[in-house]
């Protein structure tokens, strides 16, 4: 019953360790093919796929942790059978002496016809039977010893073998349970790494970002040549809303967001409140607004110069998503420390 | 007529012995364990030789009607018959227990042929995890002159395929152990059950050797009555019960209660 247990519940570690890797490997196969070109939206591709490896790493570790620790129990599944050494007296010397004894017995009485004296004869004959069959015995008593203590020594020499390979076994797995531990935190770095260097080459080479302090960030409409986006303004233009279910995000977790975007003569602008999840033990305010305006760029990502009602200048990038109503939201600003300065999240047209 | 010269029924013990000895294997604690069981029958081998050693001695002492005769050459029986309980008491456990083993073996045997696959596709999937990160990171490469950026990236990519390979190394030992332990499995399988096999053998053979000891004494006792007869047939002793003929001695199966 134990055992059954036991298989079971390896078959279950090995099965979700096998969905999990599956489920890893499918998520975003093209994830660096598109590192160079994806732009932010790879923030929250690369979370996905760091979700989910982390997911298949907590399985595997969990498979290789179960299967250490039954190939270790297995190491004593065969105990050792010890032997005691043979103690057995030597009777050979003592059933010759008797034979010997016995023969000279019944020669000296052989030819006496006394009836009696036959009688004891035939005892002597009889006890002199006895003590060969039990020397002739004697031999199939020490070949049966030397079998077993012969067969033994090849079984238990085979049982420290077997228990060597087991130990072997047990600590290649309690040796691969860290490494896989180390693996699945080294992927999580690679992600962020991945998405942190995508966003900082996310600037749009079509034209200049302005600074968030610079007086061009906010440009007079009669100065603003009409420029027109690479995608249809509708995937600006609108109200946006953080998706209740399976929101993307990358860094502060948002909790509600919503974006106001509306364009007048190729000049857009709108407003954009969001509240986040801060760390434990971070008293800072989780809640964030800012207005923002500028103009519409030809290209696919757009960035405006944005003022929070705090007064703290940054920029916004709006980029649509892989999606007709999905749009990314990527904006930093010089707000005080202990507040939300930046985040990264996608949203979904009202 | 050779008279059965004992009266206890000795080999009734034997029999009573291997019929318990399930019950002792599953015990196995204190008195029943083997150490104990071998002391016992050392101790009672020991007894029995001295006794068997001097009886001769102290018969030459007696005269042929002197009912110490038939006492002295009854207890060197008696140690016989206790000694051959003892060694058959110590050989039945061995065997339960080496039954219990060639069990396990098997049983391992039979996991370790169904894990065999799974060792396998183990090794595979690491080598396939070796050969998908060396992909990834091969497609960052393509980008990386594009974005520099990527380079930081790049790096823990090319460290997470040394990684892999670790683990690709490990998965790959795990297989030839196994593989040498499915060999070496076997070969403890056959091993124990030549070991198991020889052990019935011995437990046959302690048996065939009380016999041939109970057989002896029974002859030594009918002498010494002769002998007795021969100076005072008056004082011939009445021929005991005949002594029951030993069982033959085989193991119970495993796990026999009683």
């Amino acid at each position: 019953m134990r055992r059954a247990l036991a298989v079971l519940l390896l078959a279950s570690a090995a099965l979700a360790q096998q969905d999990a890797r599956e489920n890893w490997r499918k998520t975003d196969p093209d994830l660096e093919r598109d590192a160079a070109t994806a732009g932010a939206t790879l923030g929250a591709r690369a979370d996905k796929a760091a979700a989910e490896a982390a997911k298949y790493f907590a399985a595997r570790k969990a498979a290789l942790e179960s299967l250490a620790a039954d190939t270790g129990q297995r190491t004593s599944a065969v105990e050792p059978l010890i032997l005691s050494p043979d103690t057995a007296p030597d009777m050979n010397s003592y059933l010759s002496g008797q034979t010997r004894t016995l023969g000279a017995s019944i020669d000296t009485i052989a030819r006496d016809p006394d009836r009696g004296i036959q009688q004891l004869r035939q005892a002597l004959e009889r006890e002199r039977a006895a003590v060969a069959a039990l020397r002739d015995g004697l031999k199939d008593v020490q070949k049966a010893r030397d079998a077993v203590a012969q067969t033994a020594d090849s079984a238990e020499q085979a049982r420290l073998q077997a228990v060597d390979l087991y130990q072997k076994l047990a600590t290649s797995l309690k040796q691969s349970v860290p490494l896989t531990e180390q693996a699945g935190t080294a992927w999580a770095g690679y992600y962020r790494s991945l998405s942190d260097a995508a966003r900082s080459a996310a600037v749009p080479v079509t034209s200049a970002v302005p600074e968030p302090n610079s007086p061009a960030a906010v440009v007079p409409p009669a100065a603003v040549s009409r420029n027109i986006p690479t995608v249809p303004l509708s995937r600006y233009v609108g109200a946006w809303t953080l998706p209740t279910v399976g929101a993307h995000f990358h860094g502060a977790q948002p909790l509600s967001a919503e974006l106001v975007v509306r364009e007048e003569n190729g000049r857009a602008g709108g407003t954009l409140t969001a509240r986040f999840k801060l760390p434990p033990g971070n008293a800072g305010d989780a809640e964030i607004q800012f207005k923002f305006e500028g103009t519409f760029q030809s290209s696919r990502q757009q960035t405006f110069a944005v003022t929070t009602n705090g007064g703290a200048k940054g920029t916004l990038e709006l980029i649509p998503g892989p999606a007709f109503n999905l749009l990314e939201v990527n904006f930093s600003t010089d707000e005080k420390p202990g507040t939300v300065r930046q985040a990264n999240f996608l949203l979904v047209k009202k | 007529m050779v008279p059965a010269v004992r009266r206890g029924p000795p080999w009734v013990a034997i029999a009573a012995c291997f019929a318990a000895a399930g019950h002792l294997y599953a015990q196995d604690a204190g008195a029943n364990s083997l150490p104990a069981l071998q002391d016992a029958a050392a101790k009672s081998t020991a007894e029995w030789n001295a006794l068997t050693a001097g009886l001769e001695l102290r018969l030459a002492r007696l005269l042929p009607c002197d009912p110490r005769v038939r006492m002295a050459v009854d207890e060197v029986g008696r140690a016989a018959d206790t000694r051959t309980v003892a060694l058959t008491s110590y050989w039945n456990v061995v065997s339960l227990r080496s039954k219990a083993q060639v069990e396990a073996i098997r049983g391992l045997l039979a996991r370790e042929e169904e894990r065999r696959e799974d060792s396998t596709k183990d090794k595979s999937e690491a080598q396939q995890e070796v050969a998908a990160t060396s992909a990834q990171a091969a497609a960052l490469k393509a980008s990386l002159q594009r974005v520099p950026a990527l380079a930081s990236p790049q790096k823990s990519l090319e460290s997470l395929v040394e990684t892999d390979r670790l683990l690709a190394g490990q998965a790959q030992e795990r297989e030839t152990n196994g593989g040498l332990l499915l060999d070496n499995l076997r070969d403890l399988l056959k091993a124990s059950q030549a070991r198991q096999s020889a052990i019935d053998e011995q437990l046959k053979a302690v048996s065939a050797e009380g016999q041939r000891w109970s057989a002896y004494y029974a002859a030594r006792q009918a002498r010494a009555q002769i002998e007795c007869v021969i100076i005072n047939p008056a004082a011939a002793p009445a021929p005991p019960a005949a002594r029951p003929a030993p069982p033959i001695v085989r193991p119970p199966p495993l796990g026999t209660k009683q």
